[in-house]
């Protein structure tokens, strides 16, 4: 990944998204950030050179905006299952973005993003899996 | 049969009330505790105070196959996962999306939902239909649109008539060319009387058009 500039839409400028948004720049990946919430890109390291949009990310001119189709990778990171759950399919059924990654927070959530082939990160989930490794050590 | 609303303002109570009404079981789903409670104390209906969207919450109103889950709630996000849900889930067959950002009609139709309602489209549509069908049917631009020939049906409301076309104060550059009235085609003269229900075939320069339709039927 390291070897092409690769064009990466982030949607969330969340910590994580703010945090990934910045490791690409630094990468030397094209970036373009989105979220609803200007007051968000506050959040951005100063490592970041990429693009910001402000804008709702289930509004579909942001993401035309962003040049969605151009895009090489798309990470819905915004704080809501449910934006990233759409937000993802649009940009892997609609658009064919090669790699979309969506952020999952209630691990509930999991198995029904899962059976829409949506590649998914649940934070809660890989600190469960990682605590209890853990444990496994201790007992 | 029952009917599963999910989200939605002050709509949902009117959808709810008429469907109770026809006989039929109506289950709410809504976040908002204040709002269940009103409905509780004013429909005959399950309410259930919760996040529709999310599965355990939607499991508390037992969805069945034969059941029909209606997503009207303000964001398509919450209304794409509803449907999804209730769809590949509980497998209810007759499921319904409201789509709020008409530019998402389509998105949701090629992301599988085949029941995706917008009502800002249905709006507009009826609003076109009004106008073209009730008023102003048909514009012919002639030179670049210098000139228009126009049809319009003078509604109940238009002040002109019952009188006289010449007394009528249509604009200069402005005329009446023919009046359709019922069968009968008339080619006016200053002391045709104009009625109601008349069509007539306007003909304008473009710079009194708008003005002369104003005359003739006002907004």
């Amino acid at each position: 990944m390291s070897k092409k500039s690769l064009y990466i839409i982030v949607a969330g400028c969340g910590r994580l998204g703010a945090s990934m948004a910045g490791f690409f720049s630094k990468e030397g990946h094209s970036v373009v950030i989105i979220d609803k919430d200007i007051k968000s890109f506050e959040n951005l390291p100063p490592e970041f050179t990429g693009f910001k949009i402000q804008g709702d990310v289930v509004e579909l001119e942001n993401l035309k905006n962003a040049q969605i189709k151009k895009a090489n990778v798309f990470l819905a990171l915004t704080n809501d299952d449910n934006t990233n759950f759409l937000i993802s399919q649009v940009a892997k059924n609609i658009y064919r973005v090669p790699k979309v990654v969506a952020r999952v927070y209630d691990p509930e959530n999991i198995e029904l993003f899962e059976s829409f082939n949506i590649d998914i990160i649940c934070p809660m989930k890989l600190a469960m899996e990682r605590l209890i490794e853990e444990f496994k050590e201790v007992i | 049969m029952k009917i599963i609303l999910v989200g939605g303002e002050r709509i949902t109570y009117y959808l709810a009330r008429s469907f109770i009404n026809k006989g039929f079981k109506v289950v709410v789903i809504h976040k908002n505790r204040v709002f269940c409670e009103e409905l509780s104390k004013s429909l005959k209906a399950l309410i259930i105070n919760g996040d529709g969207s999310k599965r355990e919450v939607l499991e508390q109103a037992e969805p069945l196959k034969n059941d029909i889950v209606v997503a009207l709630t303000p964001r398509d996000q919450d209304n794409f996962i509803i449907y999804q849900q209730a769809k590949n889930i509980f497998s209810v067959e007759r499921t319904l999306a409201l789509v709020n950002d008409p530019e998402n009609l389509q998105i949701f139709k090629e992301l599988g939902i085949k029941n995706a309602i917008s009502t800002t489209d249905l709006i507009a549509s009826i609003i076109e239909q009004r106008l073209s069908v009730e008023e102003i049917i048909n514009l012919i631009p002639v030179e670049e649109g210098k000139i228009n020939i126009t049809e319009i049906i003078l509604g109940n409301n238009s002040p002109v008539i019952g009188k006289k076309l010449r007394d009528a104060g249509l604009p200069k550059g402005a005329i009446i060319g023919s009046i359709i009235r019922g069968n009968e085609i008339i080619i006016p003269y200053g002391d045709t009387m104009l009625k109601e229900g008349d069509k007539l075939l306007l003909i304008s320069l473009l710079e009194v058009q708008s003005k002369a339709l104003e005359l003739l039927n006002p907004q």
